[in-house]
Order: structure tokens, then C-alpha cells, then sequence
């Protein structure tokens, strides 16, 4: 079976320069893949270049659902399905959480609105009691839920997080961790960059570790938990 | 280029003696030529728009009418004390320029020449609508500046401010100006007091046109609200993105075009503003470096292709081995960190942070993303004021200091992204990075720098074309062009390959052998625990850990911080 999201042999930086220089990923439906990695490994950048978000594309090749991404615009990716979640969240500021809400449909699913705003305050009951609020106003876990939630109200196949735990207190980080696992058994896939390590392998079915814009290790949740390379990659251990 | 177009006046002022008309069209080409000179730079040089140029041209032009007309005083006296007024008011007009960019200063100087010409019609001192009439011609000796001569007198202040121009733009001004047209936040890290120069070019732009405007009411004889509107601030900016901006014989040649345009064009003056409007916007998008900047582009590009193959040619750049001149820190503490705070609306980027620095060692700074490495580098060099604490360079208390002034001291820094000046060639950006070093030592000063790094064969390519590995080495190169005792380098390794990381190593190393206090963020963990003598350990804006290499990279915390725990 072909995988929802398939990544060969990825170079891709800004401008001439490669921050990515060879990176095999591949994502089934409905499953939690991490990417982890020390900073400047080139998590974010490959998220970004997924979604064509201000990256150049330097060679290899990217499929989602089927389709090659080469010539696919961000808003079009919304469209087929994949939505980003960036880091810093980069919500509307000034205009209402409602709004944001709504804008995260712009590009699907107009005739189901009221009811996937419903639901979609069922799911995050904080954001319902402040629906009419700007959503510079919100805390900064309500601001990470806001724009999973407005990412959710596309009706994504595959959902990418970057970051989703930075600057977050632990028990908001472990909320959107457990909201992650909620969203893989209803069925939607998650590719989640993240710092920390040990707790996103709590909670991921597999992961990859970049280490200088290239695979250094990969495997399930376990495995990688337990393999102390993964220390050394981070704290720079041993020579290599 | 100048000399050529002054040739072209003479032959012109020659030739077209005994036609009036021509002598009267060439003078005011002359008298609209400074104010677009001053234009120029501002707009081609430092990157300001201004709208109200003609603002400036009327205060000159007020000046001679009023201080000779009422005041009874001579030419001499009434247009030098025009020129100071305008300068004065460009004083106070660059102030605004600080707090504004783009269309709001365009906006904000638009309104500048608004309330001029408002001043102008409403002051009875001034004539209101009618302005003032009977402006005696200048009397030079026994010679009146009327008709001929006044071709040739307006002629000599025109191409003596288009000179005058050239060599402010040739020294430390026009190096100050390039680098704010580059990058304004590079340039405060290299020392250049930005602020101090932008006012300047408004003064200098200001006392320009005023110098026009002088002899616009000498040679016409009046001066009235209507010659010095809006209109002609637009007639300026046509003059300068029709020459090309920046470039000062650029302007001369917008200013004749313009001139000759307006004479031939009398009879069709109703469309006068429709066809230059047309004309700002058709230049602005199909030719913004202008008719002059067009022409000059192939000479340009072949230049640079020239620069850039010399650069490839196979040369003994050779990083290894680099030594920089000994520097000394003037205390044994070159920097200390006391308790800095930084609160964004309710965030802590910086939570009470304090260390010091030995002299001649090799700190790094190291954390997750978001621990605040880039808001405490920020802090030292005075990018935004921490909330709390006290932050002393050299034994000097620098908090809230301008950067310029702590790069003064003997800071050098370099940034995440490698922020050169593009349009500069590259020892024109080292040169840049000592913006106290005068004239010829500069230049010699720079290129020696650049023999010992070995990237003299760089010298003369454009910072643009150069690879992203170089950029970075040249960026070095900038900071330790000013001798700092202090360096501060956020992120040198990103984005470099293993031989350029090897390089940058043994060139960190070298400066740190030198005497140079090294303080480094740095993501590379291989590179830090290489190089660095002590690591410094930030999450969530705290100093979790603070000691050698080898105590940090076991450190419980440190390890929480970089992996999360494990339980």
C-alpha cells in the first residue's frame, strides 16, 4: 500500500543554501510519526518544505496522497489535505477565535460549518467561552489549541505540528499530546517536529531523528526510547 | 560622469549664447538640479523617501525674497541663512523619518511640503497667494547674475554641489550611507551611529534644495506658494528616478530631461501632472535603478561576473594558520551579566541572568529553541533594554546604550543569518566593520585582514553573489575589522559544511589566541563542546548550568532540557 505522506532523497533549504540534505520519511494513514532532532537538524525546515511555506525545493521528491508536490502551492496542500500548523502558531492576532475557526474552513467544507464549529468547541470547550475574543488575547495553550483547531476545521488527512510543545507549561503539553492520540484514532495521520524528545516518543507510533539535514535514526516509539545514541546526537557525545 | 556633463554645460552655455530661450531653459535646469542631487541621496543613498522636497526649495526661495526684498539685506546673506533654515527643518524632519519608513514617511514628508506651501500662503510676511515680486537679480562685483551670467553662476553651484556630493559620498558619509541603505541593523552592530546619519542626509538634502530655491527667487525675481507645490516635490522625485537614484550625475541628467521637458512641453501644461505621475509610476516599475542606472547595468554585471570568476580561480585560500592582531580587553572582566531580566508582553525571555566573562576565553551559550540565547545577545549589544539588570562591557555599565555605542567600545558581532551588506563588494564591508578607521587606512587596513584570512581573492565580488559559506567567513571578517576585544557570534556554524565548520573553528580559535574575549551561541554541539572553555546552559530564559564541557554535557537538567525526561 503507498503511503499517505512519502519523502525521497529531500534537498531543500533557503535560497542556495541546503539545510536538507538527503531525507527518506514516509507517513501511513492515520499514524503518529515524530521527527526529532537537535536544533539546526532541519525539522522545521523540512515541515516547511512539505508545505512550500518560504523554502526552496533543490532536488528529490515528495508525495502525499498520490499526488507530487513539486508544483502544489500551500493553499492547494490545504486542499488535498495536509494542513501546518507552524511554529509560533501564526494565529489572526486581531480578529476573533471564531474567525481564525472559520478561516481554517476557508478552503473546504462551507456548507458544514456551524456544525464543525460546534464540534469543534465540543472538542476544545475553553476556546467556546471565548469564541468573540481576539486570539492575541488567549494564553499560550489556548493559542496552540486555537490553531490546531483552526488546522482541524479543514478536515485534514495529515496534520503537521512544529513545535507544538515550545514555551507551553508541562500539563498544557501533555493536553496536546493526548489530543494528538485522540486524533490518530479517529483517523487522522500526525507528523509532529519536536525538541523534546523523550515525551514525544511517549506518545508517537514511530520516529525519525535528523541530525545535520539527514536521517541519523529511525524506528518505532520504543526502540528509540531505549537506543542512547539519540543522547549523543543531541548533546554532541561522541565523535562521529 | 561629472566631468563629461560639465563639459556638456559648457558647450551648451557656448553654443546657445545668443538664444534666450535655451540660456533661460539650461538656468533652470541648474536651479532644479541640487534639490534633486540632495533627493538622491537620500532616496538612491540612504534609502528615505521624501515627498516634500519642494518644501525645502521654497524655504530658500522665501528666504531671498523676504531678507531682500523686505529686509533689504543681499543675495549673499539672504541664501546662505535660507540654506540653514532648510537644514535646520531637515534636522527636524529626519527625526520624524526615525519613527517612520516606507509609505508612512512617505506620507509624513507629503505633509511636510503640504504645510510649507500652507505657511507660505498664509503668512501676510510673505506675500500670501501672490507671493513676493521684485527680487533684485544678485550683484556679483560690478556683474549682475541676469540672463547669460546667471546661466553660468547657477551652473557653478549646481556642478559644485553635484561635487561637493560626490565627496561626501566617497568617505566615511557615503560608507555610513551605503550601510544603512544595506542593513540598519548590521550597521548599528558595526558602530554606525544610523540615527546621527539619517538626520544628516535630511539636513543635507534640505540645504540643497534650499540652494536651488535661492536661485530660483534671485534669477526669476519672485516667488509664489504655486512654483514651490507639491507639483514640483513630484518633479523632483521624477528628476531622480528618471536619472537613477544614488548615482549624483543620475539626477543632473533627470534634472535636464525634466527641464527641457517642461519648456517644450508649455503649451500641453494642463497634462503636465497626468504624464509625470504616468511617468514616476512606469519608471518605478519597469526601471527603478532609472535611465542612467539602465545604461550603466551591463557595465555593472560585467564588472561583477568579473569579480566573481576572479574569485574562483584557484588561490591559496587557505583558512588554517590565520592570526589577528593582539587585542587586550581594558579590564580583566570583559563582560558582566547581573541579573538581566527581558519581559515581552508577559513573557520572560530573560529571567534574572548573570555571569561573567575571563578575558581571552571561549564562552558558549547554548539551550533550546525559544531559551533566549538571541534576547541575551541582544541585550549585550543593546538591541532592546532588559526589563531588569545591568549589563557592563569593559567595566563600563552599557544597559540601554545605542548599539552603535557599545560596537564602539570594541564589541564585535556577527548574526544568525549573516546579515552583509549586499550591494557592498566584500572589502567594502570589511571596511565598513572599522567605521572609525579614516580614509587610505581603511582600505589597507581591510584588505590586509582579508590577505591573512585568506579571502583576499574575494575582495572585489558583490556580498550578494558570494556562497552561503563565504558569507559567513566575510561576516567574521567584518566584525574583526574593528579589532574588537568583545566578540559576540550567534549561530556562525549554521548552514556550513564540515570543511567550512573546520575553518570557522580554527578561525574562532585564532581570534581567542589574539586576546579576544569569545562569547558564542552556537547549536553545533560538536563544535561547542570542541571549543569552548565554558558552557553556559539557558532554558525558558534561566541559567540551568554554567561550567566545562564535560560537567554540563552530564548534567541531569541539561539533559532534560535538550531530550525532555524519560520517565
Amino acid at each position: 500500500m503507498s503511503r499517505l505522506l512519502a519523502i525521497d532523497d529531500l534537498h531543500a533549504g533557503y535560497g542556495a543554501i541546503d539545510v536538507l540534505r538527503g531525507v527518506f520519511l514516509g507517513v501511513d494513514a492515520g499514524e503518529f510519526v515524530a521527527v526529532l532532532g537537535p536544533n539546526g537538524a532541519g525539522k522545521s525546515t523540512l515541515l516547511r518544505t512539505i508545505s512550500r511555506y518560504g523554502t526552496s525545493l533543490h532536488g528529490g521528491r515528495i508525495r502525499f496522497d498520490g499526488t507530487d508536490l513539486k508544483q502544489v502551492s500551500t493553499e492547494r496542500l490545504v486542499r488535498l489535505g495536509c494542513v501546518h500548523v507552524p511554529e509560533g502558531r501564526q494565529l489572526f492576532g486581531t480578529m476573533s477565535v471564531e474567525d481564525n475557526l472559520r478561516l481554517g474552513a476557508f478552503a473546504t467544507n462551507r456548507a458544514a460549518l456551524a456544525r464543525d464549529l460546534q464540534a469543534m468547541y465540543d472538542r476544545f470547550p475553553q476556546l467556546a467561552s471565548r469564541k468573540d475574543q481576539p486570539a492575541r488575547t488567549l494564553s499560550g495553550g489556548e493559542q496552540q489549541m486555537l490553531a490546531i483547531g483552526r488546522a482541524l476545521m479543514a478536515k485534514p488527512k495529515l496534520l503537521m505540528l512544529d513545535e507544538p510543545s515550545t514555551g507551553l507549561a508541562p500539563q498544557i503539553v501533555e493536553q496536546i499530546f493526548a489530543l494528538a492520540g485522540d486524533l490518530t484514532r479517529e483517523g487522522t495521520a500526525l507528523l509532529v517536529v519536536e525538541q523534546n524528545a523523550y515525551l514525544t516518543l511517549r506518545h508517537a507510533h514511530r520516529a525519525y531523528v535528523l541530525e545535520g539535514g539527514s536521517n541519523a535514526l529511525s524506528g518505532t516509539a520504543e526502540e528509540l526510547a531505549a537506543n542512547p545514541r539519540i543522547k549523543e546526537i543531541y548533546l554532541g557525545g561522541s565523535a562521529g | 560622469m561629472l566631468a563629461a556633463f560639465a563639459v556638456v554645460v559648457v558647450v551648451f552655455g557656448v553654443v546657445a549664447r545668443a538664444d534666450a530661450g535655451l540660456v533661460q531653459a539650461g538656468t533652470y535646469v541648474a536651479i532644479f538640479a541640487p534639490a534633486a542631487i540632495g533627493l538622491s541621496v537620500l532616496l538612491g543613498n540612504v534609502n528615505q523617501i521624501s515627498v516634500g522636497q519642494a518644501g525645502f526649495f521654497g524655504i530658500g526661495a522665501y528666504a531671498v525674497g523676504y531678507l531682500t526684498v523686505n529686509q533689504g539685506l543681499p543675495f549673499w546673506i539672504a541664501a546662505p541663512a535660507g540654506i540653514v533654515v532648510a537644514a535646520i527643518v531637515g534636522v527636524a524632519l529626519g527625526f520624524i523619518a526615525l519613527r517612520f519608513r516606507g509609505h508612512y514617511l512617505a506620507m509624513a514628508t507629503l505633509a511636510f511640503g503640504l504645510i510649507a506651501v500652507g505657511v507660505f500662503h498664509a503668512s501676510p510676511l510673505l506675500g500670501r497667494a501672490s507671493g513676493i515680486t521684485g527680487i533684485p537679480f544678485p550683484q556679483l562685483g560690478p556683474l549682475t547674475l541676469n540672463g547669460y551670467p546667471a546661466y553660468w553662476a547657477a551652473w557653478i553651484v549646481a556642478l559644485g554641489a553635484a561635487l561637493l556630493t560626490l565627496i561626501v559620498l566617497r568617505g566615511r558619509a557615503g560608507r555610513a550611507f551605503e550601510a544603512i541603505r544595506n542593513d540598519e541593523l548590521a550597521a548599528e552592530a558595526v558602530g554606525v551611529p544610523t540615527r546621527f546619519w539619517k538626520i544628516v542626509a535630511f539636513a543635507y538634502a534640505g540645504a540643497l534644495a534650499a540652494a536651488g530655491g535661492a536661485m530660483f527667487a534671485a534669477f526669476l525675481g519672485l516667488v509664489n506658494p504655486d512654483a514651490v507645490g507639491v507639483a514640483l516635490s513630484v518633479d523632483f522625485l521624477l528628476m531622480v528616478v528618471l536619472g537613477g537614484g544614488g548615482l549624483v550625475a543620475g539626477a543632473l541628467f533627470g534634472a535636464a530631461l525634466i527641464g527641457f521637458l517642461n519648456v517644450a512641453g508649455h503649451q500641453y501644461d494642463n497634462w503636465r501632472e497626468v504624464v509625470y505621475g504616468g511617468l514616476v509610476i512606469a519608471f518605478v516599475v519597469f526601471a527603478p535603478s532609472g535611465i542612467l542606472g539602465a545604461a550603466r547595468a551591463p557595465f555593472v554585471r560585467a564588472r561583477r561576473a568579473a569579480a566573481a570568476k576572479a574569485a574562483r580561480a584557484p588561490s591559496r585560500a587557505e583558512g588554517h594558520g590565520t592570526s589577528f592582531p593582539a587585542v587586550r580587553a581594558p579590564s580583566d572582566e570583559p563582560l558582566r551579566v547581573d541579573g538581566v531580566t527581558k519581559r515581552f508582553a508577559g513573557l520572560i525571555a530573560l529571567d534574572d541572568v548573570s555571569f561573567a566573562l575571563r578575558a581571552g576565553t571561549l564562552t558558549s551559550i547554548i539551550g533550546p529553541n525559544g531559551a533566549g540565547k538571541t534576547t541575551l545577545f541582544n541585550a549585550i549589544c543593546g538591541i532592546g533594554r532588559p526589563s531588569a539588570g545591568r549589563i557592563a562591557i569593559g567595566g563600563v555599565d552599557v544597559t540601554g546604550r545605542r548599539p552603535h555605542r557599545i560596537a564602539a567600545l570594541g564589541v564585535g558581532r556577527t548574526f544568525q543569518n549573516a546579515r552583509l551588506f549586499d550591494e557592498m563588494t566584500v572589502l567594502e564591508n570589511v571596511v565598513a566593520g572599522a567605521p572609525r578607521a579614516h580614509g587610505k587606512d581603511a582600505a589597507a587596513n581591510a584588505s590586509a585582514l582579508l590577505a591573512r584570512m585568506g579571502l583576499a581573492h574575494l575582495a572585489g565580488v558583490l556580498a550578494k553573489d558570494l556562497p552561503f559559506g563565504e558569507r559567513r567567513r566575510v561576516e567574521l571578517a567584518r566584525a574583526a575589522a574593528s579589532e574588537p576585544w568583545l566578540l559576540l557570534a550567534d549561530e556562525p556554524a549554521a548552514g556550513l559544511n564540515g570543511d567550512e565548520r573546520r575553518r570557522l573553528h580554527a578561525d574562532l580559535a585564532a581570534l581567542r589566541d589574539a586576546g579576544t574575549t569569545v562569547l558564542l551561541i552556537e547549536h553545533d554541539m560538536k563544535l561547542v563542546m570542541a571549543i569552548s572553555q565554558r558552557v553556559i546552559v539557558l532554558n525558558f530564559g534561566k541559567v540551568i548550568a554554567d561550567g566545562d564541557v564535560a560537567t554540563v554535557r552530564n548534567d541531569p537538567a541539561v539533559v532534560a532540557a535538550y531530550l525532555g525526561t524519560a520517565s
